[in-house]
């Protein structure tokens, strides 16, 4: 049997058997998830606020926000498509929706807040406290992705319009990404896309 | 620059094998004995999950002949088809993803054989059967995530081929046709996959 032990170590290379797909073929383009609360009535609901900023979510402890033309663009491009469903207000108080928008600059964060729901705990992001209310903290009726990775929009819309006492929900979700350049800025015509996207493929809101 | 790679792996094996046949060695284990080492192609047929054939894929069996037509034996053999989805967006309840894809199913069965021979000189014709398990996974790459679904089933795959040896006292060759289903069910994201059907052919070298 000696003389098959050659032939033996020939199979046993060829047996690193699985071949990976090639994921080179993919067109590099950018992701949209998106996830609502079958239990909200969309349609019951009027009205939106949206910050003026983006909350940049990176490994300073420090509160952020992302500012300038390119978070102008981006907000503008969240607003035309809110506009096609609810009306803008200026005053939180008269909104049923809130409009949360962030930016992953960096996902270390996420791994040192690990939790469930992970961002609790993390002292900067957003909080049932920013709409004004007393809401009792706020959480996902549905369940989430807690892969986001560098370089990614969040946006969340919060149901405004429940009774104070409660928590708050959040009622629809996006997590865009793909969307840096080579350079790893942002490229805004493909975050400009991938934004019209998330709402084109929420039924509840067409 | 993988497909390269793997493609030179491959080379690296086969010409280890052929140089194997410099070698002095006896043409069959015995004359009751026989063991295959193919490289196979398979072509995927209704499978809506990944369709494309392949060249990605290998088989190693071996028999014995318990009478001079009749072998029984045992087989291992494994292969991988690939297929790239276009960018579409996918509606999975309350969640929707838009994303192109690349999808790959790997199939790997094994279990026993029969093969029943025609002729016992240099060229030996034969028809085969092969029932077993399969073990298949079904697997979609898109950005830079994969999900993936394990399945097992029943494996059956009848085969024509021959096992032919041009130089007494030396290796042969290893032709073979065959038709293979597994009972393999499973589903990922939007896609479902019942039963896997193939067609393909094996080209190796025969001890």
């Amino acid at each position: 049997m000696k003389r098959f032990i050659p032939i033996l170590f020939a199979a046993i290379a060829l047996t690193a058997c699985e071949k990976e797909p090639d994921t080179d073929k993919l067109d590099n383009h950018y992701l949209v998830y998106t996830d609502y609360d079958k239990g909200t009535d969309f349609g019951a609901l009027m009205t939106y606020y949206l910050p003026d900023s983006i909350l940049y979510i990176n490994t300073g402890d420090k509160k952020e926000y992302w500012t300038g033309s390119a978070a102008e663009a981006v907000l503008a491009e969240f607003a035309a498509n809110m506009d096609e469903h609810y009306l803008r207000v200026d005053n939180i108080e008269d909104a049923d929706i809130g409009l949360q928008v962030s930016y992953v600059a960096s996902t270390y964060t996420f791994a040192n807040y690990g939790g469930n729901p992970w961002w609790y705990g993390y002292p900067y992001y957003w909080t049932p406290g920013y709409w004004g209310g007393y809401w009792g903290g706020w959480y996902y009726p549905y369940p989430i992705v807690y892969s986001y990775t560098t370089g990614s929009i969040i946006a969340e819309m919060v149901n405004l319009s429940v009774p104070e006492e409660k928590k708050l929900p959040v009622i629809w979700s996006a997590y865009i990404s793909g969307i840096l350049n080579s350079q790893g800025n942002l490229n805004l015509v493909k975050t400009e896309a991938a934004i019209d996207q998330a709402f084109k493929q929420t039924s509840v809101l067409k | 620059m993988k497909t390269i790679k793997y493609l030179a792996k491959r080379a690296a094996a086969v010409l280890s094998i052929a140089a194997l046949a410099t070698l002095p060695m006896k043409a069959q284990v015995s004359n009751d004995a026989f063991y295959n080492i193919d490289w196979q192609f398979n072509i995927p047929l209704g499978n809506d999950f990944s369709n494309h054939a392949s060249g990605w894929g290998m088989n190693f069996e071996m028999g014995y002949y318990v009478t001079p037509e009749l072998a029984l034996g045992a087989f291992l053999s494994y292969h991988t088809n690939n297929e790239y989805f276009e960018r579409t967006t996918l509606h999975m309840g309350t969640t929707a993803l838009n994303t192109d894809q690349q999808h790959s199913l790997f199939q790997l069965p094994f279990g026993v054989l029969a093969h029943y021979r025609f002729d016992y000189g240099q060229f030996q014709p034969y028809v085969g059967m092969k029932l077993g398990a399969a073990y298949a996974k079904m697997t979609s790459d898109y950005y830079i995530f994969e999900s993936d679904k394990n399945t097992w089933g029943f494996f059956a795959s009848p085969e024509v081929g021959v096992q032919f040896y041009p130089w007494e006292g030396s290796m042969g060759f290893h032709a073979a046709l065959y038709y293979s289903i597994s009972t393999n069910q499973g589903s990922l994201m939007t896609y479902d996959m019942n039963c896997i059907n193939s067609l393909g052919f094996r080209l190796g070298v025969a001890f």
